[in-house]
């Protein structure tokens, strides 16, 4: 048996696997929550109070916790960070270099050497934002570092690999973080992948949102003092002091919009921008762009200027198009600010409408959307806003502006992504062992009950049927996989000989499931890159194949 | 609704976002279950030991990546409840007397080809620490560095795992004569 060979079973154990039916019923779980009724013991506040041996239910709660810190801090770090962060002194460094020499460290040393080198890092950062050390243990995420401390230097049985302390260490020092710590870590390399520059945005993003909320509660006293807005040298020496400090972490004084002053980091082309941040990836500045702006959107109207947004959304968009790790709980909130922000834009707010009072559309609406159209706010928008543009012209309104949805939205991202979503996809290789897989299901329908058979594939599997049943002219499963009533028009569908002219099929998970099929090289000069198949439910619940988008 | 917008009402005690939540991942977690050794009998109570104990630490959660937290999730609960006495001696129990019937007549609902249900039987016949690497690679799609992660093991080491987890199972394979050399 050779490696294909081996491969080959491997894919097709997979594919049957993708088959399995839920066995949980969800409402069960809450049933065995409310009698199990320990919401009590398990309040974050008794875990960060711990600090002796943990009981054995606390225990598993600070692993939990502990994870989620990973999850934040080191987990995507493990793939993306490209080095230690400098957060240790040069006593530290000795320290590691012997332990480098040696290798025999025990558990005990470790934990000695780790508990006494977490607390120096601590009293640092504590010096550098200029916070008493009870302060900076108010930070949540200063809290979360402490619980992965106190889980990591708890063990009943003592860790024995040096390779396990090492990664341990490398989790607990970067849940100790300032944003300038992190963004140190580019000095010294040349232009970073995007996913080293993904690890270390998650590293600068994680200790931000506290640091911030920590300055702005500075300015507080001197809210009045603003109001008089005197010149910047004639601050008072505490207040210059608290800008000086605040300005090492990239923040800067802006005024907001009803005259109040708040600090926001801005490292890329602020007042104090950091300039080795050219080294990131280009796609990368979407994340920061977002953590600098936040929601773009303020009750249903827009924070900045229709252009200002528009801008932003366009940097956003680049992340949105590149980052393959669409399952992250960051790539979908920026994709739904994205998405939201847009449809407001497109559909008009208060201050920015589509048509005047006279019942005629705003001539700045039309050149704004003419930009889109144009691809001067990036390329997911531009189709939509070209269709609707014309629209409007014609008619002076637009069939396709009112039934504009975030769905549509997400679909252009879909179809514009240069690369296929590694996690909300489910992608396979349309090759002679695949075809040789479709047919397997084939004769087991023909063999089955149909539509039981039928509701329990997945859409993926549903689609590969549907278009094997166009290809030998099986008329009546075709009919059985399409929801009744809906009629499905492509021309690419007429072509369907044979499943060979197709390279690859995807399933997209979100909340409307897609299938996504991509053709071989020569037919996607006539067809385009891929076309999806979109699916809903029937009145049982089940899915079934509603149209394709070509 | 977005995922994080899901795990945000949930962390407010939005019971349905909470199992639209487990509506998302209960495939992902069975499947893994299933392949980690679980029998489908106890597939809905692994299930439902993963999805309480993600509940009670949702609160938690803030960000990144959901799925490898429910893999490590899922992969505790499989260990423990087999570590259970009463479960273990049920199951024990259960065996024998499913044993009569064929070795895998549960698995047959799933796994509808004779070949995949002798893959599936190799793949549990393996040492756990060349199983886990070998069923997070081949079907679940994580890169080395995610499962080092999930299992808590070095990157070099989950590369020999692999390698000697083909190995054992092409081995098994050959055995049993389900292959043809070549």
């Amino acid at each position: 048996m050779d490696d294909k060979q081996f491969d080959q079973r491997m894919a097709l154990l997979k594919k049957s696997y993708e088959r399995m039916e839920p066995k949980l019923d969800p409402d069960t779980v809450f049933k065995q929550i409310e009698e199990e009724d320990t919401s009590k013991e398990l309040s974050f506040e008794n875990i960060n109070k711990v600090h002796q041996r943990p009981s054995r239910w606390q225990k598993s709660v600070v692993w939990f916790v502990s994870i989620a810190s990973v999850l934040l801090v080191g987990l995507l770090g493990t793939s993306y960070m490209i080095r230690q962060p400098e957060t240790y002194n040069s006593n530290d460094k000795q320290i590691s270099q012997e332990n480098d020499d040696n290798r025999i460290e025990t558990y005990e040393q470790w934990v000695e050497r780790i508990t006494k080198k977490y607390k120096r890092v601590k009293e640092d950062i504590s010096r550098e934002l200029k916070v008493s050390v009870e302060e900076l243990n108010t930070f949540s995420y200063i809290q979360n570092a402490d619980s992965l401390l106190a889980f990591y230097t708890s063990y009943e049985r003592p860790i024995k690999e040096d390779w396990e302390l090492q990664i341990m260490e490398k989790e607990i020092l970067d849940g100790l973080m300032t944003p300038r710590r992190a963004l140190e870590t580019i000095k010294g390399y040349g232009p970073l992948s995007f996913n080293e520059s993904y690890g270390i945005f998650s590293l600068y993003k994680q200790p931000l949102n506290d640091i911030e909320v920590y300055f702005n509660s500075l300015l507080e006293p001197y809210e009045q003092f603003f109001k008089k807005k005197i010149d910047r040298s004639q601050y008072p020496s505490d207040l210059k002091a608290i800008i000086e400090t605040a300005s090492k972490q990239y923040m800067e004084l802006q005024m907001d919009t009803d005259g109040s002053y708040y600090f926001k980091a801005n490292p890329i082309d602020g007042e104090f921008a950091f300039e080795p941040i050219k080294y990131m990836h280009p796609d990368i500045f979407g994340y920061f762009e977002f953590l600098q702006k936040g929601f773009l959107l303020r009750e249903e109207d827009l924070r900045y200027t229709r252009e200002e947004t528009a801008e932003s959304l366009k940097i956003m968009e680049r992340s949105l198009l590149f980052d393959i790790n669409t399952a992250n709980a960051t790539y979908k909130e920026l994709k739904a600010v994205f998405e939201n922000t847009w449809l407001a834009l497109m559909k008009g707010t208060t201050n920015y409408q589509v048509y005047t009072d006279k019942g005629i559309v705003n001539k700045e609406y039309l050149n704004f959307l003419q930009k889109v159209a144009n691809g001067k706010y990036g390329e997911v928008m531009t189709k939509n806003a070209a269709t609707i543009l014309n629209e409007l012209h014609q008619y002076n309104n637009s069939a396709t502006l009112v039934g504009l949805s975030k769905q549509d939205i997400s679909t252009a991202i879909l179809q514009i992504r240069k690369d296929t979503a590694v996690e909300e996809f489910n992608i396979v290789d349309i090759d002679d062992a695949e075809i040789a897989q479709i047919k397997k299901i084939y004769d087991q329908y023909l063999k089955s009950d149909p539509e039981p058979f039928i509701n329990q594939l997945s859409p993926l599997n549903m689609v590969s049927l549907y278009l094997y049943a166009i290809s030998i002219g099986d008329e009546s499963l075709q009919e059985k996989v399409i929801l009744s009533n809906v009629e499905i028009e492509s021309d690419f569908l007429n072509k369907v000989k044979n499943l060979s002219i197709i390279s690859q099929m995807a399933q997209y998970n979100g909340n409307y499931p897609m299938v996504a099929v991509r053709l071989d090289e020569e037919h996607q000069k006539e067809y385009g890159k891929q076309l999806l198949f979109r699916l809903s439910q029937n009145e049982d619940g089940f899915y079934r194949i509603i149209g394709i988008m070509d | 609704m977005t995922e994080v917008e899901l795990i945000a009402r949930a962390q407010q005690g939005d019971k349905d976002a909470y199992i639209e939540l487990i509506r998302i991942h209960q495939r992902t977690v069975e499947k893994f279950a299933f392949q980690c050794g679980v029998h489908t009998n106890d597939l809905a109570d692994v299930s439902q030991e993963v999805f309480v104990k993600l509940y009670r630490f949702l609160h938690q959660f803030k960000q990144d990546r959901f799925t490898t937290w429910l893999y490590k999730i899922t992969l505790n609960a499989t260990r423990d409840y087999y570590r259970k006495e009463q479960r273990q001696q049920a199951k024990e129990d259960k065996l024998q007397a499913q044993q009569q019937k064929t070795h895998s007549s549960a698995e047959e609902d799933v796994l509808l080809f004779e070949e995949d249900r002798h893959l599936h039987c190799a793949i549990q016949a393996l040492n756990e620490k060349y199983r886990y690497p070998l069923v997070l690679y081949y079907f679940h799609e994580l890169k080395y560095e995610e499962i080092a992660e999930v299992l808590n093991i070095s990157l070099s080491t989950v590369k020999v795992r692999l390698l000697r987890a083909k190995e054992k199972l092409k081995a098994a394979l050959m055995q049993d004569g389900s292959v043809e050399n070549g």
